[in-house]
C-alpha cells in the first residue's frame, strides 16, 4: 500500500508538472500579454520596454516559467499582475471554497436524488415510474448546464420572481446569505450530475439484481428493503463512486460558465477573469489548483475502491 | 425632507412572501412539461413599450422611423416633468446599480490606466470644472462648462485662464490628507502632474507655467492659444489630488482614492461589490436647487462585469434601480417590470461605436478609391434595420453637439460633406476597377466582446464578400483581448489589413476627435493616418476661440476625413437606459453612461422620492 501511494504520489506530481507546462504555454503562445491588456494607449517604446522589464515580461519563456515554478516550490505563486499586486494565493484562497462548496452541493444533491431515483428505477423497472425517472434522467443528460443556467435566470425573473443575490459572503461569515446565493446553481449542477448518477447506479443495480447471491437472498425470504439495500446497493456502488469521480472533473469545468452567469467568485470565475488579462500567475496558479484538486479526487476514488470493495482491499496486497 | 433608508429585504422573505398560487402551480408544470422549446417561445413574446406617445423635437429627415418614435417618446426633455419633480430633492437612500471592474485596482488617476478611472473617480474627486448633467439639462449638447471646484473662472486674454477655488473645500477625512483644505498649491500640483502623464498630457502640452497668486487662485498661463483647453478640461479625470497621497504613492496614493468628492469609497472588492459612503463634509450645492449634495447615503454597486443577464433579473427584482439595455426589445420588457418605470433614450456618444480601422499604407488599401470601394458594399440602412431594430443611425466618431445639433448627421448630410457612404455596389466596382485591383482579398479582425458590434462586423464581412472580395474574419473573444490591443494600440497589426474597433476619442472637447485621431503627431492617432493637409487643420482648430471659425475649420477636417475614407463609418447606436421612477437626476448623456461610465460625476446628484 505505501509503494503504491509513493508512486501515485510521484505519477500526480509529473501530471501537475505537464500540465503547469501546458497551461504556461497555451496562455503565452498568443499574442499580446498582460501589459497590452493594461495599457490601452500608445506610450513611447522605451516606457513600454521598462513596464515590461518590471512586470518581469522581457526574460526567456524558460526563465519566467522556471521563475514561476521556483517560487510555487517556495509556497509562493507569484503576484497577480492586475488587482494591485495582490498575492495569487490570496486570490485563488478567497475563490477555492466558493467551488468546493459548489461542487460538494452538486455532488450531495446528484447522490440524495440520482441513487434512489436509479435503485427505484431498477428495482420497478419498465413501470411508469422508470419510465418518469428515465426521462428526468435524460433531460438532464440532454441540456447543457450553461443553457438550463441561462432559462433560470432569464424566466426564473420573469415567472416566479426569481433572482441570485448580486453580492457574495463565504459560507462562515453569513450561512444564509451564502446559501442565497448557492442554491440555485448547485441544483443546476446538481441535477445535471444526478442525471448521469440516476442512469449509472440504475443499470448497476440491475446488473447486481440478476446475480446469484440476490436470487439466494430472495430464495431465503428476505425481505424486500433487506435484499435491496444490503445486497444490492452496497454491491451496486463501486461505479457510481467511480463514475462520480470522474464526474467531479466535468463538474470543475461547468463551475466556470455557472459562476459567471451566478457571479460566484470561484475559481472557474478567476480563471475566466485571468485569461482574459493575461494575468499570467493567476491562470498559472488557477490551473494548478483546479489540477491538483481532479488529481486528488482521482486518487481518492481509487482509495475508495479499497475501502468499498473487500475483495480490492484483499487483492490490493499484491496488486494494487 | 428626508426618509427612513432602505433596508434590503430578505432574500428568503422575497422569496417566500408570495405563497404559490393555482397560476403559478400551473405554470411551473407547464414548464416542466411542455419543455425547453414551449418555454422558449413563451418566453420570448413580446412585450410592447408601455409610454405613452408625447410631442418630442422634430426628428431629423433619414433617420429611422423607428428611431425617431422612441427618441421622442423617452427624449430627456421630459424628465424634468416627471412626477415627484415639483417636491424637489429629498436625502438619503441607498442608490444600487450594476458596475464593472473596468480598472485594475490601482487608484492612480495619473498613470496610464486614468483613461479607465474616468468612471470610477469622479465619485471620490472634484475637478476644476465639469459639464452639467440632471435631469434638467440637455444632455445630448454637454458644450456648456460649469463649475466643480473652480467657483469661477477667467480667461482674460487667449494665454491666460484664472480659476477661483472656494474656501473650505476639503479633502476626505483619511490619512495622510486627514480632511485639510484645499489650496491652490493642490491644483497647480495636479496639474503638473498631468502634464508629464500619458493620458492628460495631450490636453496641457501648451500650457506654458502655472501660478498660484493667493491660495484660492490658480492662474494658467499657455505658451499658445489653447481653444480646446476648458471644454477638455471637463474630461472626468482631470481631478484635484493631495502632494502629500502623491508623494507616498504606492502606499496611498494607488491604494485609495483619497479627494473631495461627493463619497468616501468603502470597498472595491471585484467581482463583488463597489461600495461608498456620503462625504459629511462635502463643499458642492446643486447649482440648480441650491442643496446641499450629494442626496443619498450611501452607493452598492455590486460588479456584475456586463453579466446582462444578471442585471436584467437584478432590476426586474428591484435590487438594483437602473439598467442599460442593449436591445430594444430588453428596453421594452425592463420598461415594463414596474409600471413607474422611466426610459431615456440617447444619442450615442461619438467615442464609442463600431466602424473600421484601415492600414493605410499597405497596398491596395492605400487608395483612396479602394477604401471607399469598401464603403460603398456596406448597406448602413440595412444593418440599422436588420441588427440594430432601427435604433441606430450612421456612424462618424465626430462630435454633432460641437456644431449646436441636437440630432447625429444623417446619411444625406454625411454625403454632402463628401462621404463615400451610401450602399452602391456598382459604383464600388468601378472604383476597384479604376484601382487596378482584380481580386482583393482582406484579413478584418474584430472584437466579439460587445455581441451586437459582433454582429455588425460580421454583416460588413457578407457585404463586402457579396461584392467579390475575398474576406479572412479573425475574430477576437474577451479571452483574447490581449492580442486584440497588441495589434490595435500597439500597431501591430501582422497581416491585418482592416480592423472592426469600438472606441474613438474619447473626449469632452472635438479637438479630441480632430487632433488625436488625426494629427500625425499625436500619441492617440492608432489610425495610420499620415496627411499634411489633416495636420495642418487639426493644429489650426486648437488655436481658434471663435467658434464659429473653430466649426468651420473642423468641418473641413471632417470632409478631409470622409473623402479620404480612412475610416470605414458603419452605426452609432443609440442607448438605451430604464430607471425606476423613484429615482431622479440617472441621465445618460451624449458622451457619458451615467452612473458606471463618465457619467458618474452625476452620482452626487441622484436623489429618491421615497424608499425603494
Amino acid at each position: 500500500m505505501t509503494s503504491y501511494l509513493v508512486r501515485r504520489g510521484a505519477a500526480s506530481i509529473v501530471v501537475l508538472l505537464l500540465v503547469s507546462i501546458v497551461a504556461f504555454l497555451l496562455i503565452h503562445l498568443q499574442k499580446g500579454d498582460a501589459l497590452t491588456v493594461k495599457l490601452r494607449q500608445r506610450l513611447p517604446e522605451e516606457q513600454v520596454q521598462q513596464l515590461r522589464a518590471e512586470m518581469g515580461l522581457d526574460k526567456p519563456l524558460w526563465e519566467q516559467y522556471w521563475t514561476w515554478l521556483s517560487g510555487v516550490l517556495r509556497g509562493d505563486m507569484g503576484r497577480s499582475f492586475f488587482r494591485e499586486q495582490q498575492p495569487v494565493w490570496d486570490r485563488i484562497k478567497a475563490a477555492l471554497p466558493v467551488t468546493v462548496e459548489l461542487v460538494a452541493l452538486a455532488i450531495v444533491i446528484s447522490v440524495i436524488v440520482g441513487v434512489p431515483a436509479g435503485v427505484i428505477s431498477a428495482v420497478r423497472r419498465n413501470s411508469l415510474l422508470d419510465q418518469v425517472t428515465r426521462l428526468f434522467s435524460v433531460i438532464g443528460l440532454t441540456i447543457p448546464v450553461f443553457w438550463l443556467a441561462t432559462i433560470v435566470l432569464v424566466y426564473g425573473g420573469i415567472w416566479f420572481s426569481y433572482s441570485p443575490p448580486l453580492t457574495f459572503q463565504q459560507f462562515w461569515e453569513s450561512p444564509m446569505r451564502n446559501l442565497e446565493a448557492m442554491w440555485m446553481p448547485g441544483l443546476i449542477l446538481g441535477y445535471a450530475l444526478s442525471a448521469i448518477t440516476m442512469r449509472i447506479t440504475r443499470s448497476s443495480v440491475l446488473e447486481v439484481m440478476r446475480q446469484d447471491y440476490v436470487r439466494t437472498a430472495w430464495a431465503k425470504g428476505l425481505g424486500e428493503q433487506v435484499v435491496i439495500v444490503r445486497h444490492v446497493l452496497a454491491n451496486s456502488l463501486i461505479p457510481v463512486i467511480t463514475v462520480l469521480g470522474n464526474q467531479f472533473v466535468y463538474i470543475i469545468g461547468s463551475t466556470v460558465i455557472v459562476e459567471y452567469l451566478f457571479h460566484l467568485p470561484g475559481l472557474g470565475f478567476v480563471a475566466f477573469e485571468s485569461i482574459a488579462t493575461r494575468d499570467y500567475f493567476l491562470v498559472q496558479g488557477t490551473v494548478l489548483v483546479i489540477g491538483a484538486m481532479v488529481v486528488a479526487m482521482n486518487f481518492l476514488v481509487d482509495l475508495s475502491y479499497a475501502w468499498l470493495d473487500p475483495r480490492v482491499r484483499l487483492a490490493g496486497t499484491t496488486q494494487i | 425632507m428626508r426618509y427612513v433608508n432602505d433596508d434590503e429585504e430578505s432574500y428568503w422573505s422575497r422569496m417566500f412572501r408570495k405563497r404559490l398560487t393555482r397560476r403559478q402551480a400551473l405554470r411551473m408544470a407547464a414548464l416542466g412539461g411542455a419543455g425547453a422549446l414551449s418555454a422558449a417561445y413563451l418566453a420570448c413574446r413580446g412585450e410592447g413599450p408601455t409610454a405613452t406617445v408625447a410631442p418630442g423635437e422634430s426628428p431629423a429627415a433619414g433617420v429611422s422611423s423607428v428611431l425617431a418614435d422612441y427618441r421622442s417618446r423617452f427624449h430627456y426633455s421630459k424628465l424634468k416633468d416627471l412626477p415627484g419633480q415639483k417636491e424637489g430633492p429629498k436625502y438619503g437612500g441607498t442608490f444600487r446599480f450594476s458596475h464593472y471592474q473596468g480598472f485594475t485596482g490601482a487608484w492612480d488617476i495619473t498613470g496610464p490606466e486614468a483613461d479607465a478611472l474616468a468612471s470610477f473617480a469622479p465619485n471620490h474627486f472634484n475637478g476644476l470644472v465639469t459639464f452639467r448633467q440632471d435631469d434638467f439639462s440637455n444632455v445630448h449638447n454637454l458644450y456648456e462648462v460649469v463649475s466643480d471646484l473652480a467657483q469661477r473662472w477667467e480667461t482674460p486674454d487667449q494665454l491666460t485662464v484664472t480659476f477661483r477655488l472656494p474656501q473650505g473645500a476639503r479633502f476626505h477625512n483619511v490619512p495622510p490628507v486627514s480632511g485639510r483644505e484645499v489650496t491652490s498649491e493642490d491644483v497647480k500640483f495636479s496639474l503638473e502632474v498631468y502634464k508629464q502623464s500619458v493620458a492628460q498630457g495631450p490636453i496641457l502640452a501648451d500650457v506654458d507655467r502655472i501660478e498660484t497668486p493667493d491660495r484660492y487662485t490658480v492662474t494658467v498661463r499657455f505658451a499658445r492659444p489653447a481653444a480646446y483647453f476648458l471644454q477638455s478640461l471637463t474630461y472626468p479625470v482631470f481631478l484635484v489630488f493631495a502632494r502629500e497621497a502623491y508623494e507616498r504613492k504606492e502606499e496611498v496614493f494607488v491604494r485609495q482614492p483619497i479627494g473631495t468628492g461627493p463619497f468616501v469609497l468603502e470597498r472595491w472588492d471585484p467581482p463583488n461589490i463597489y461600495s461608498m459612503r456620503k462625504n459629511p463634509q462635502y463643499f458642492r450645492k446643486d447649482p440648480r436647487t441650491g442643496m446641499q449634495l450629494p442626496y443619498v447615503d450611501a452607493i452598492e454597486a455590486p460588479i456584475l462585469n456586463l453579466n446582462v443577464t444578471l442585471e436584467e433579473a437584478a432590476f426586474r427584482d428591484g435590487r438594483i434601480h437602473t439598467i442599460w439595455t442593449h436591445t430594444r426589445r430588453a428596453f421594452d420588457q425592463m420598461l415594463a417590470t414596474f409600471p413607474d418605470n422611466v426610459g431615456q433614450v440617447t444619442t450615442p456618444p461619438p467615442g464609442f461605436q463600431p466602424y473600421i480601422t484601415v492600414k493605410l499604407d499597405k497596398p491596395p488599401l492605400n487608395d483612396q478609391r479602394v477604401r471607399a470601394a469598401l464603403q460603398h458594399l456596406i448597406d448602413i440602412d440595412a444593418i440599422v434595420e436588420g441588427i440594430l431594430e432601427g435604433m441606430a443611425g450612421p456612424g462618424l466618431a465626430h462630435d454633432f453637439s460641437f456644431f449646436g445639433k441636437e440630432w447625429p448627421w444623417t446619411l444625406e448630410e454625411l454625403q454632402a460633406m463628401g462621404a463615400n457612404m451610401g450602399y452602391d455596389p456598382q459604383k464600388a466596382r468601378q472604383l476597384l476597377s479604376a484601382a487596378g485591383v482584380g481580386r482583393l482579398r482582406i484579413k478584418f479582425m474584430y472584437g466579439i466582446g460587445e455581441p451586437i458590434h459582433a454582429e455588425v462586423y460580421r454583416t460588413v464581412a457578407n457585404f463586402w464578400r457579396q461584392g467579390g472580395i475575398e474576406v479572412v474574419q479573425d475574430e477576437v473573444p474577451i479571452t483574447e483581448i490581449a492580442r486584440f490591443n497588441a495589434a490595435f494600440f500597439g500597431k501591430q497589426w501582422g497581416d491585418v489589413d482592416v480592423m472592426g474597433f469600438s472606441f474613438a476619442g474619447p473626449g469632452m472637447d472635438e479637438d479630441q476627435y480632430c487632433y488625436g485621431p488625426l494629427n500625425s503627431r499625436s500619441p492617440r492617432n492608432f489610425y495610420w493616418v499620415n496627411d499634411p493637409t489633416l495636420d495642418e487643420l487639426t493644429e489650426r482648430q486648437r488655436r481658434q476661440f471663435d467658434i464659429n471659425e473653430r466649426r468651420r475649420t473642423v468641418e473641413e477636417i471632417i470632409k478631409r476625413e470622409l473623402s479620404q475614407s480612412y475610416r470605414i463609418w458603419l452605426v452609432n447606436i443609440y442607448k438605451m437606459a430604464v430607471r425606476r421612477g423613484f429615482v431622479f437626476n440617472v441621465v445618460d448623456t451624449i458622451h457619458a453612461w451615467h452612473n458606471i461610465g463618465w457619467g458618474s460625476k452625476g452620482n452626487e446628484m441622484v436623489w429618491f422620492s421615497r424608499a425603494p
